[in-house]
């Protein structure tokens, strides 16, 4: 993540992140590959890029999971008791979005979509730029793959990409 | 804001701080990093409060009129002001029970909420926005009471889909077992308590805790998780034409 702000062009993905912040609700938001790396945030200094870079590779193994028969999801959206957290599927990685539970919905649905057209270019130069996030999961906490003899989708591809 | 070291019935090992510039999102990271246990006095102007530090948690709060979290994103909306060591009495039992890390991002959103111009306005009653704006469906004020009848106990198809509707459902127990099912359970439940554990995660690292609902949505249908209260976890599989509003209204998504 560090590398990848010094180049000339992550530096694009924050400010186009922040538009996020228009819709009444939402806290921030992050974009991560289709590694699970992270490409950019706009988050308070709390979620620091190690986080960050552990909370991207889970989204990648929900996102696996959750497509384990083939189609990719067009958006997923978790609730908690005070947040929600929204996910939106482009050809290059994930859109996270960070909200309360009172946000807006059409609202950010239609933030959504603007967000990850414009940012979904971007991420393939933030990842190129960035070093591979270290891997600082322990063991004891990744949870077991589903056991239900389910095809991987390493080898799947969507609009081109490999995912 | 000043921190300065508490004279009396603190330890004098440490050093004494005086920072410029520091705010009290700063001090509360600082001191819930750091696994204190201890309580300070905030003064800002003639406003004081108290937080209590427990653990590495915010456990309980004071200020003027509120106790709890409600003092607790009070006392962090002060802007400017002092922090001391206080030795006051301890409560019986935590009054705050949100993670620091969630008191620091509602605090943050207040703050940035109350300072900035709002393109976006969505006020947290869902049923008073149909009325004020009518951008939401006629039937939303309808949904929202029919949403208090059933016990969250009740299958999520008496008050919505039928069963009929649903190309698959399932309710797990906490340990993972098969309490009820239909359709293409057995390719359903084990996504569902992957994806829920993962969930949970996700949760738990951005500080966001209590996971409730998922809803994902695919090119021809939508899978719904939902974790009861009893800690089951019902999933559904519906197509992607079916009418989910009732669904969402009552998982929340």
């Amino acid at each position: 993540m560090q590398n990848a702000k010094e180049s000339s062009e992550t530096p694009m993905i924050p400010q186009i992140l922040a538009g996020m912040r228009d819709v009444d609700g939402v806290h921030g938001s992050f974009v991560v590959t289709k590694t699970g790396a992270l490409a950019g945030k706009d988050l308070p200094p709390m979620f620091d890029d190690a986080v960050l870079n552990e909370v991207g590779r889970r989204v990648v193994r929900l996102h696996e999971g959750l497509c384990a028969d083939g189609d990719d999801f067009d958006h997923c959206v978790m609730r908690f008791a005070d947040h929600k957290l929204y996910l939106r599927s482009v050809p290059n990685g994930f859109l996270c979005v960070l909200s309360t539970n009172g946000v807006n919905t059409p609202a950010m649905k239609m933030a959504l979509t603007l967000t990850s057209r414009r940012v979904d270019p971007l991420i393939v130069d933030a990842a190129a730029a960035a070093p591979a996030a270290p891997v600082t999961a322990r063991p004891s906490e990744v949870p077991p793959p589903p056991a239900s003899g389910a095809p991987s989708r390493r080898q799947a591809t969507y609009r081109g990409h490999r995912v | 804001m000043s921190v300065p070291a508490d004279r009396a019935g603190i330890d004098d090992d440490g050093f004494r701080v005086s920072l410029e510039g520091a705010t009290l999102p700063d001090f509360v990271q600082m001191e819930c990093l750091a696994q204190s246990n201890r309580v300070f006095r905030i003064t800002s102007g003639h406003r004081i409060g108290y937080l209590f530090f427990n653990k590495g948690q915010m456990i309980h709060a004071l200020s003027g009129d509120h106790v709890g979290e409600p003092a607790a994103l009070e006392i962090l909306k002060w802007r400017d002001g002092s922090v001391e060591p206080c030795s006051v009495g301890w409560p019986d039992a935590p009054t705050i029970h949100s993670t620091w890390q969630n008191l620091l991002i509602l605090s943050a959103q207040a703050r940035d909420e109350s300072g900035r111009h709002k393109l976006v306005s969505f006020p947290s009653n869902r049923s008073a926005t149909s009325t004020a704006t009518g951008t939401l469906r006629s039937d939303t004020t309808k949904l929202a009471v029919k949403r208090e009848d059933p016990p969250m106990s009740a299958p999520p198809s008496s008050q919505s889909l039928s069963l009929a509707q649903f190309q698959a459902f399932v309710r797990l127990d906490p340990a993972g077992n098969i309490v009820s099912a239909k359709g293409e359970a057995e390719e359903l439940a084990p996504v569902a308590a992957y994806a829920a554990r993962l969930a949970e995660l996700i949760g738990n690292m951005l500080g966001m805790e209590g996971f409730s609902s998922l809803e994902c949505g695919f090119p021809k249908d939508r899978v719904f998780l939902h974790r009861e209260r009893s800690g089951n976890l019902v999933a559904l599989k519906v197509p992607a034409e079916a009418e989910v509003g009732a669904l969402r209204e009552r998982f929340g998504v």
